[in-house]
């Protein structure tokens, strides 16, 4: 799959990229917030992303959570 | 031709949900466990409709009260021109989310798309709209020049 996004500067960048969608179960999932968060600021900063980007959907509607400034290593 | 078949049984009553309410959570303090920023789906201009969204648009909307299941809140039957091989497309959309437990017909499936678009399109606008007027009180002197707009994923 090949997904596009609008970078710093208004420039389309195009990237082949891996999209995976789960259903979760809302007491696990915030059990697990704090790994999840170790997961996406280490792939933030080990692969050199300008951002990283979980998408949450529900009833209420959908949000992502955009990530820009990664925490430090070992935190 | 058969004769039309009546239903002559009482309806089944509604389903209620009798187990325990999971605890709602909101964006703002996923984002702060996250260490992100949140923002609305709805405001990612120019996104397409993904096949995650569609899906979960229908199973929200598409709703059976005894009859033919409808969705909900398309109370306008309109004729809109399509060419054939969109009419297939949406077909195929429709079959494939069939195959995937949510039941919709194609037309069902275009009013979807149509509605998310134009949502889209109206918030695209408005941002616009917002921007001329700042860019109009920054020409006029009105206003110091903010910081750049960050970049949408």
């Amino acid at each position: 799959m090949t997904g596009g996004w609008e970078s710093e500067g208004g420039r389309v960048r195009r990237e082949k990229t891996v999209i995976i969608y789960t259903y979760i179960k809302p007491e696990r999932f915030i059990a697990h917030l704090p790994a999840l968060r170790e997961f996406l600021h280490r792939f933030g900063r080990e692969t050199d992303q300008e951002v990283v980007v979980a998408e949450l959907s529900g009833p209420e509607g959908s949000w992502f959570f955009r990530i820009k400034e990664y925490d430090e290593g070992g935190r | 031709m058969g004769s039309k078949i009546r239903v002559t049984s009482r309806p089944a009553s509604a389903i209620r949900h009798s187990g325990a309410v999971s605890r709602a959570v909101g964006p703002d303090a996923i984002a702060k466990a996250l260490g992100a920023e949140a923002v609305p789906r709805e405001d990612v201009h120019g996104a397409p409709i993904s096949m995650h969204a569609l899906r979960r648009q229908l199973e929200i909307r598409v709703r059976s009260t005894g009859g033919r299941p409808a969705l909900e809140g398309a109370t306008k039957i309109q004729k809109i021109p399509l060419t054939p091989e969109d009419w297939s497309r949406l077909e195929e959309l429709a079959a494939r989310l069939s195959q995937q437990g949510v039941s919709a017909t194609a037309g069902q499936v275009a009013s979807v798309m149509v509605h998310k678009q134009l949502e889209l399109l109206g918030s695209a606008t408005a941002g616009h709209r917002q921007l001329s007027r700042r860019a109009m009180k920054q020409r006029l002197g009105l206003e110091q020049r903010s910081p750049r707009r960050s970049a949408h994923q």
